[in-house]
């Protein structure tokens, strides 16, 4: 029998916060920059959750503690929970807060127990990191993350194969995996209210509804999800991003923010054995416009100075408006794993240069932190935004992969 | 325009014109073939304003005259006809053909030929000849390392060279590059030579295939015009063409002079390895990995979603241990272009330009094929 866990971190930017700063204990915390992006247990008493225009948490909850946030804390705790998780299992499928690990096959390696080897998880997380995480058990992924949604926070559940028709019958449809806001208004104007509810419309009726995702839902519905857990080595995409602190029209201010992004985001690439063959810039104006351009590089490359002139490019092409920037961001996708550059017959001494040059500073940031280097038009970012160990201290960091 | 012709040698000329004619153009007239007729034939042209192609068969005249007509569809009608002779006449309206003694017709609109582009007269220009099947081998040999890339246009064509003792076709893209040569005194092309765009060659090594006479390459005095002519039976042909403006790069300074590792292969073993073994290659990067150890050699590759192979090929090899990354792609086009079946690779280090090369005489001895391919710079290579 398959068995999944589901390990959910308990307002985790929030927690974090309230671990770091005692003083946060106890009251409303929301980490974010224009929207929540988290908020503890405290905050979410209010109304407050993520997704929340800021503006709208301060009128709600004027006494919340609002702050921006710290990305690379966050990862390092996500890191050290994720490695607790890794303990349990091979199969280890890790998002931003929450991980997926697949138990099948180590009941065994875990004295026939798994929910207390769950429960031993929680331990070992609260005791490593202090903070508390959810954990739900179920037959496959979707239910694994249901019980836990039963219990949290700080809590676990699990959901056996039996009970999982039971289980799911009387849940609101919007907690079915894949049934959004859009969806959900749907089923609810057809008096669909309820998971079980939707067991009742057959497989072409939901397929005609929502296409071929229909499919899924129908077996969703039914307590039945064969999505296996997985790492994925390669992500679909790799951004870096930020919001100026100040809406900016300053040309090398904007230029020094793409290089670094440029810079953070290849950085990141090449940590992991990635080249990028595509290369997006995206801007958002303070007239609340957006744009985004992409371009293919010929050749897949995780170097700084190739994906900059492309991004340069692409920044030149969009940023024609005469109003002031928000928000620059940039992101690499369609990645080739453990790409070897191609050497090139007329630049080639240039060439090994550069990737000899690429490995050097990826070392000395790795021993000094990232903080410790900028390079070319980034050093107009010098003295204008707050550096610290991990890098400059940007107002909107970006948290994903 | 009132001519008599053969529909077989109607048909060559469209076909052979429709080369230089773009699949659709914006400019109406660029979609057309231009007829002429005068007292020595009909002459057919096509042209996309960089290329054109014109084709001279023999037609009995009547009246002369002039007239565009929509090459492809043209083409299509003709490809149908019946063969033996035909009538073309031209009222200034409609093309009227008359076809299979006279038991059927078919009328083709005819835009204004007036505004039909002029094809460029070549003026107090260097000329060359050579064989037909020459001007093939040379371009099968290197047009396939032309550069696609829009930002190195030079990289786009063939450098044509020549001097006292040879003439020269050399083609990159920056990744790979090939050098192929003929004997002989070329000295009139100059050795800094000119840029041909490597699809003018492609038509050009069409055409000198079936050449009855030796082609004449002609070359402008300003540079920026080249002329390939020749003669397939009764059919003139020329194809003329914009020059890419240099500089070239300095290839010469690239092709490496001491590579003192040397591998032997039999062509064909190694082009079957590598292209079993590049099925499991990542399909962006087609790498795959040479690996020479204690005198072996095999060809691998290994990628997440493909899986993995490896292939051992008989070789000679007396260096030193060493892993090498290619494109198999890159590594295929050159060795399926080589013409012996012993070939040697040479290499100095896993970062550097190897040198690709047959052994032995080629089957035209005063012929001469040089080939550098560019590795793959593996994680683990050694520079």
């Amino acid at each position: 029998m398959r068995t999944v866990l589901h390990v959910d971190i308990d307002a985790f930017f929030a927690s974090i916060e309230q671990q770091r700063d005692p003083r946060l204990q106890g009251r409303p915390v929301v980490v974010g920059n224009g929207v929540i992006a988290s908020c503890s247990y405290e905050a979410r008493r209010f109304g407050l959750k993520a997704g929340m225009p800021l503006s709208e948490a301060r009128r709600r909850c004027p006494q919340a503690v609002i702050l921006d946030g710290h990305a690379q804390v966050y990862r390092c705790y996500a890191e050290r929970i994720f490695e607790q998780c890794r303990r349990l299992s091979p199969d280890v499928e890790t998002y931003l807060d929450e991980a997926y690990l697949e138990l099948t096959g180590t009941e065994r390696a875990h004295g026939g127990d798994l929910l207390a080897a769950a429960a031993g998880l929680r331990r070992a997380v609260q005791a490593d990191t202090g903070l508390t995480v959810t954990c739900g058990l179920g037959p496959n992924r979707m239910l694994a993350k249901l019980a836990g949604k039963t219990v949290k926070p700080d809590g676990l559940a699990a959901v056996s194969e039996a009970e999982a028709e039971a289980f799911l019958t009387a849940r609101p449809i919007e907690q079915l995996a894949g049934v959004g806001h859009a969806h959900a208004r749907t089923l609810r104007s057809m008096g669909l209210t309820s998971i079980g509810d939707l067991r009742a419309l057959p497989v072409g009726t939901l397929e005609a509804l929502f296409g071929s995702p229909g499919r899924l839902l129908f077996e969703r519905c039914r307590g039945r999800d064969t999505a296996p857990v997985s790492a994925r080595e390669v992500p679909r995409s790799l951004s870096r991003e930020t919001s100026f602190h100040e809406d900016t029209a300053d040309p090398r201010l904007i230029e020094g923010m793409l290089e670094y992004l440029v810079g953070r985001a290849c950085h990141a690439c090449r940590e992991r054995g990635l080249s990028p063959r595509t290369v997006a810039v995206h801007l958002r104006w303070s007239s609340g416009e957006s744009a985004e351009q992409s371009r293919t590089l010929p050749q897949a490359s995780a170097v700084d100075p190739v994906v900059l002139a492309l991004a340069r490019e692409l920044l030149a092409r969009l940023d024609t408006r005469r109003v002031t920037l928000h928000a620059l961001g940039v992101t690499l996708s369609q990645f080739v794993v453990g790409a070897s550059e191609q050497g090139a017959l007329f630049d080639e001494p240039e060439a090994g240069r550069r990737a000899a040059l690429c490995q050097a500073l990826d070392q000395v940031r790795g021993t000094f932190g990232s903080g410790v280097l900028l390079s070319g038009r980034a050093l107009h970012l010098k003295g204008r935004v707050r550096r610290d160990r991990y890098g400059l201290v940007l107002r909107t960091p970006s948290l994903t992969q | 325009m009132d001519l008599t012709i053969q529909q077989g040698d109607l048909a060559f000329a469209v076909g052979r014109a429709l080369g230089s004619v773009q699949q659709k153009s914006t400019q109406p007239l660029l979609n057309c073939v231009l007829l002429e007729a005068d007292a020595e034939g009909l002459r057919v042209t096509g042209t996309d304003l960089d290329v054109t192609t014109s084709v001279r068969v023999p037609a009995q005249v009547r009246t002369p005259g002039r007239t565009a007509v929509v090459a492809r569809h043209f083409h299509d009608v003709l490809r149908k006809m019946p063969k033996g002779g035909l009538t073309l006449k031209h009222d200034g309206k409609q093309l009227e053909a008359r076809y299979g003694d006279g038991k059927g017709w078919s009328k083709f609109p005819t835009p204004m030929a007036e505004d039909f582009p002029r094809v460029p007269e070549l003026k107090g220009e260097t000329r060359v000849q050579l064989e037909g099947d020459t001007i093939a081998r040379l371009v099968e040999r290197t047009a396939y390392a032309v550069s696609e890339e829009p930002a190195r246009p030079q990289l786009q064509g063939v450098l044509i060279q020549g001097d006292a003792k040879q003439i020269t076709f050399v083609a990159t893209d920056g990744h790979r590059l090939a050098r192929a040569a003929r004997k002989g005194a070329f000295a009139e092309v100059s050795k800094d030579g000119v840029i041909v765009p490597g699809r003018v060659l492609q038509l050009v090594s069409r055409f000198a295939q079936e050449a009855t006479s030796p082609v004449e390459i002609r070359i402008a005095d300003g540079k920026n015009h080249v002329g390939f002519s020749t003669r397939v039976g009764e059919y003139q042909v020329q194809v003329s063409a914009r020059l890419i403006e240099g500089p070239y790069p300095n290839y010469e300074q690239v092709i490496p002079k001491d590579n003192p590792r040397s591998l032997g292969l039999m062509r064909t073993d190694v082009v079957d390895a590598v292209d079993l073994v590049a099925s499991h290659a990542d399909s962006n990067t087609n790498q795959v990995r040479f690996s020479l150890r204690g005198g072996a050699f095999a060809v691998s590759s290994a990628t997440a979603d493909f899986g993995a192979g490896e292939q051992s090929v008989d070789a000679e090899y007396s260096g030193d241990d060493m892993e090498i990354g290619y494109n198999a792609r890159y590594l295929l086009q050159i060795l399926r272009s080589l013409p012996t079946e012993r070939i040697t690779v040479r290499f100095k280090t896993a970062l550097s330009a190897g040198v690709i090369e047959p052994v032995g005489a080629l089957p035209q001895a005063e012929e001469d094929l040089l080939c550098l391919i560019m590795p793959l710079r593996l994680p683990d290579a050694v520079g």
